[in-house]
């Protein structure tokens, strides 16, 4: 039996434990989750473009965005048969709302109900975009009023394990200073709920504005990325750090013909004349009579792609890189880096589904047992359950080490360290966990044997700590899963 | 600018007096305060957030690259730029005995110096002389680290800096509104000087400005600051010196902002009249003294006139004597207090920090922990240094006022209790003008050497300090599991204990850094005001010595050479009131 079954079979005995009881409620709910598509949930500040990143990777624009502070309840976007919207209500209740759909977004009307006690939207969308996956809009948290001891307390409080509503998180925030207090407060988030290294991804978002929105806007957004993954502070919060450009991505994934040929205009201008335009975003809208596109246009470009993404799809049209709408959504799409993030979703996220659902089902699992009373025969038995699937599960052993690891609890060297989370952490194809560039059977069997019999040396050292030797045992047992795995 | 032109003329005419009257000691004094007046800088602080383009704004005013940009390296370590020829640079250095020195650095290598990769912890300032027109008449542009990073003590400096700045441009992106964060600061500024501007800059990407604007403005007022708000774009403004394109220059936003720099907060500084009204009141206070003495033994033929004027001037004398006993009391009292301040301080904010730890486990939230006791303990510090500044004006308040009283007594004495209530009046009037005229120019000597851009000097020796992170013992894997679990409470206890031990050491060499620049800084200003107020007192002796010498002269004198004399004196005693008069109509426009 697989991972998942195993962890159905759990929940079906708290199921009849539980029949009839308080908890019978939640555990329903744990149940249906395990066969929902994966919750990710898009969690940062106010004004980092969490509602742009959405609309940019489900490819539609259905979340709305707007100058100032907008989204004000948590809202769910799932794949459902037609559209509608429920407003979850605070007491317990459930509301179908009349949904419009406006230029920027899909409006829910709450007739009169206050945004205070709403709990959630849940919006159902026909698109294949959110099939594996359900999107979690949040609105941003920028009270940092809050006093910092508080906050010490709050952010780390005792239980860092608990059941989440969400099974994975990605965060975004503009670009902070790593010396900023701060710092970690912007990739974090209460309303996303608490997540650990193995299923948070950090989003550098409206990389094009770094540097001013220079040309080469994009390139330095990398780098700061990748200065920002390596921060030990950084690291036991998400994986990996990548920038995006939210509004060039949400452009690009919903680009019209009639955009595209306003761009061919605009890119068919004198160089001097088009410079002078794009000056400035004041002079894009009121300056040069003689331009062929309309002021109304160029507002509803701006609008829509920024200067940056403006000046970029001018550039491209004008060097011949972008013939067709098809071919300008691409470029724009690969550049605004939101290819890059739905590959590492795709890798992260979806590619270890299982395991990020089933982890959420467990946590949750001994969270119902903690807030519902039973039996005392009952809760051992239930206990001893959740224990043997853990202890069964190898995959949930490496997500521990790993979690460990990537906080500095495993007092490896910096080569081990980082062999040991690509072993565990990449989930990706088996010569990416290994570090190898192709796929060459033999290659991988040999790299799987050296590094058991490196593993096993590590495991059996005399003077290892005891976090050295299981953290070495399970990357054995990995390894070995791996060769058992192996096609001969 | 008509008071700024009238201080002037007032300053020259004080000046011309004294040395008509032979008192070259007074005549020194008044120029020094003119001099002063003349090179008084505004000190204009650039503060926001991290990456809101300040060092940008600083080099698109000034139209030259002096402060470093870069995308992703912020500034780390403040650089006041001012007027200078040749153009030169200088890094403010601390060393291991906390003595600052200051090392030349080449315009082209500043970066190296005030961006946080420089690895120069040491580094407390970098001091920029330009020859820019815009500079010459004073004014002082101080770009800040970020405030986001309170780790840094720097930050520390910024606040305490506030309440010497004559300016503060506050910088914020049109990308987004104000941020509780931003706005907090905002307020802070704004309580400490009364001339803060709200720059929204990059109005060059972001089309919706004008909404960014009105929205922070709104918020501003809400929070009840009252700020001038002005878009500026430093790219545009770059774009523009370049091309010598001015429609593009209105479009930066530019203007709007260096009239807000020259009209609104240079006159402010410079029309400033209270130290030269005050001195040029007490100069003529003492003419008048040497006169209304002369005055008194011409009209008056007794000879006991002579004495009265005799004892007054042994009076004056022994009453004058009395100051630095009053001083060095004060002083004593005051860094007692400071010391005593500090420790309090200190000590609050560590049993904060251990109520704190015991209730998180260390080896989760070290690092949180410990950017709120970086946090905390900025606040502190600035806390300390703005109450310390609030203390020291009271005790050089105490010292003026002793110092004062005396110095009036001899007229008052010399006119006798049953003289013209009039000139009574008068000589009362005089003496409430003396003590904060003197206390005026004690702190105006303190903000030289003690405020401003020493401020984030001495609070720089702070930046090298760092918490040294705890040992952290196993962090144990096995996450299930009944035994472990009083292991895992031990192990919780002891680190505990490990960050208390931590976060002390840290506190402890804050406090021994703090205090001794306390104990420095307190002798330093001791020795300057002891020397400010023994000038005043050698300045009092020559006048009751010269009135005394004058009223002997006029005992000794026939009657014809008195009615003579008598004009004279009372034409000059009518001249120097008029001057009188007119300081007094300055101070009273200042109050």
């Amino acid at each position: 039996m697989n991972l998942l079954g195993r962890v159905e079979a759990v929940v079906a005995e708290f199921a009849a434990a539980y029949a009839g009881t308080a908890g019978a409620h939640d555990v329903a709910d744990i149940a249906a989750r395990l066969r929902e598509p994966l919750r990710v949930a898009i969690a940062g500040k106010v004004k980092a473009g969490k509602s742009t990143l959405l609309n940019a990777l489900v490819g539609e624009l259905i979340a709305p965005t707007d100058a100032s502070e907008c989204t004000q309840i948590v809202t769910w976007y799932r794949e459902g048969l037609r559209y509608r919207a429920v407003a979850d209500m605070c007491d317990g209740t459930s509301a179908e709302l009349r949904v419009r759909r406006e230029a920027n977004g899909v409006e829910c009307d709450l007739s009169g109900r206050r945004v205070d006690d709403v709990a959630r939207i849940v919006v159902e969308w026909p698109t294949s975009a959110l099939r594996t996956m359900t999107l979690i809009d949040t609105p941003g948290v920028g009270s940092l009023s809050v006093d910092a001891g508080d906050r010490v307390v709050a952010f780390l409080a005792p239980e860092a394990e608990e059941g989440s509503p969400v099974d994975a998180v990605i965060y975004l925030t503009r670009h902070v200073h790593r010396a900023d207090v701060r710092f970690l407060d912007a990739f974090h988030d209460d309303a996303g709920g608490r997540a650990s290294p193995v299923n948070a991804i950090g989003v550098l978002s409206r990389a094009d504005e770094i540097g001013g929105g220079r040309a080469d806007s994009l390139a330095s957004a990398a780098r700061i990325a990748a200065r920002t993954r390596e921060e030990p502070t950084l690291r036991r919060l998400c994986q990996t750090v990548v920038p995006v450009a939210g509004l060039l991505a949400q452009g690009a994934a919903t680009l019209t013909e009639a955009e595209h040929r306003g761009f061919g205009l605009l890119a068919a201008m004198a160089d001097d004349d088009a410079d002078a335009l794009m000056l400035s975003a004041d002079r894009f809208v009121s300056g040069g009579a003689h331009v062929a596109l309309a002021p109304v246009e160029r507002v509803h470009l701006l609008d829509r792609f920024g200067l940056f993404g403006v000046r970029l799809a001018c550039a491209l049209l004008r060097h011949g890189q972008a013939a067709s709408a098809r071919t300008l959504a691409a470029e724009l799409r690969r550049r605004s880096g939101l290819d890059d993030l739905r590959q590492l979703l795709a890798t992260r996220f979806t590619a270890r589904r299982d395991v990020l659902k089933a982890r959420s089902a467990l946590l949750a699992l001994t969270d119902v047992l903690r807030r519902y009373p039973l039996p005392a025969d009952d809760v051992a038995a239930l206990g001893a359950a959740l224990e043997r699937v853990h202890a069964a599960a190898h995959e949930l052993a490496e997500l521990r080490v790993l979690i460990a690891v990537r906080a500095g609890g495993v007092p490896l060297d910096a080569d081990a360290t980082q062999e040991l989370e690509r072993l565990l952490g990449s989930g990706a194809s088996r010569h990416e966990r290994l570090g190898l560039d192709r796929d060459d059977p033999a290659d991988v069997r040999d790299a799987i044997l050296e590094g058991v019999s490196r593993w096993r040396a590590r495991a059996e050292h005399p003077l290892a700590p005891p976090s050295v030797v299981e953290a070495s045992q399970i990357a054995t047992r990995s390894l070995e899963g791996m060769l058992t795995a192996q096609p001969e | 600018v008509d008071e700024t032109t009238e201080v002037d003329d007032l300053l020259a005419l004080a000046v011309k007096a004294a040395h008509a009257y032979g008192r070259l000691d007074l005549a020194a004094r008044v120029e020094a305060t003119a001099r002063r007046r003349r090179s008084s800088e505004t000190v204009v602080l650039v503060v926001g957030e991290f990456k809101q383009g300040k060092s940008s704004l600083v080099n698109a005013v000034l139209g030259i690259d002096v402060c470093p940009v870069d995308d992703d390296l912020a500034t780390a370590v403040p650089t006041a730029v001012h007027h200078g020829h040749p153009p030169a640079a200088h890094a403010c250095v601390g060393d291991e005995d906390g003595e600052e020195r200051r090392v030349p650095v080449s315009l082209d290598a500043i970066a190296g110096w005030t961006t946080e990769n420089g690895d120069r912890p040491a580094v407390r300032r970098v001091d920029v002389a330009l020859p820019s027109p815009l500079l010459e008449d004073g004014l002082v542009l101080v770009d800040t680290p970020g405030a986001g990073g309170l780790t840094s003590a720097h930050l520390a400096g910024t606040r305490a800096a506030l309440m010497f700045a004559d300016g503060v441009l506050f910088v914020s992106d049109a990308s987004a509104e104000l941020t509780e964060t931003e706005l907090k600061l905002l307020r802070e500024a704004a309580s400490r000087c009364s001339r803060v501007a709200l720059v929204e800059s990059k109005i060059d990407l972001h089309p919706s400005w004008r909404v960014i604007a009105e929205l922070d403005r709104v918020h501003a007022r809400a929070a009840g600051i009252e700020v001038v708000v002005v878009p500026f774009s430093a790219r545009l403004r770059g774009l523009a010196m370049t091309h010598d394109d001015d429609a593009l220059d209105d479009e930066s936003g530019a203007p709007a902002l260096l009239d807000w720099l020259l009209d609104d907060v240079m006159p402010a500084t410079h029309a400033v009249a209270t130290e030269p009204a005050a001195v040029v009141l007490d100069v003529v206070a003492q003419l008048q003294e040497q006169f209304e003495a002369e005055r008194r033994a011409l009209v008056d033929e007794r000879a006991d006139t002579l004495q009265d004027v005799h004892a007054a001037a042994e009076a004056a004398q022994k009453l004058a004597s009395r100051w630095p006993q009053t001083l060095a009391d004060a002083f004593a009292d005051f860094a007692s207090d400071v010391d005593f301040d500090l420790r309090e301080r200190m000590r609050a904010l560590a049993s904060t920090g251990d109520d704190t730890i015991d209730r998180i486990d260390p080896a989760n939230s070290w690092g949180e922990y410990e950017r709120w006791l970086y946090a905390a303990t900025a606040d502190a510090i600035a806390e300390h240094c703005n109450w310390r500044h609030e203390r020291l004006a009271t005790c050089v308040a105490r010292v003026a006022e002793t110092f004062s009283a005396p110095a009036a007594v001899p007229v008052e004495i010399a006119l006798g209790a049953d003289q013209a209530a009039e000139a009574t009046g008068r000589a009362n009037a005089r003496l409430e003008v003396r003590a904060p005229g003197v206390a005026a120019q004690g702190l105006t000597l303190l903000r030289s050497s003690y405020g401003g851009l020493a401020m984030f000097g001495f609070l720089g020796g702070l930046t090298g300090l760092v918490i040294s992170a705890p040992v952290m013992i196993g962090i144990g894997l096995v996450l299930g599991g009944k035994g472990v679990k009083e292991e895992r409470a031990r192990q919780i206890a002891q680190r505990r204990g490990q960050a208390k031990v931590s976060a002390r050491k840290y506190l402890d060499e804050v406090s021994f850094v703090l205090s001794k620049e306390n104990r420095d800084s307190v002798r330093r200003i001791q020795r300057e005001l002891r020397d400010h107020f023994a000038n005043r007192a050698s300045e009092l002796q020559r006048t009751t010595t010269a009135a005394l010498a004058a009223a002997r002269e006029a005992n000794r004198a026939d009657a014809a050479q008195r009615a003579a004399r008598q004009a004279d004196v009372e034409a000059e005693l009518r001249r120097i009131d008029r001057l009188a008069a007119r300081a007094e109509a300055l101070l009273g426009d200042e109050r």
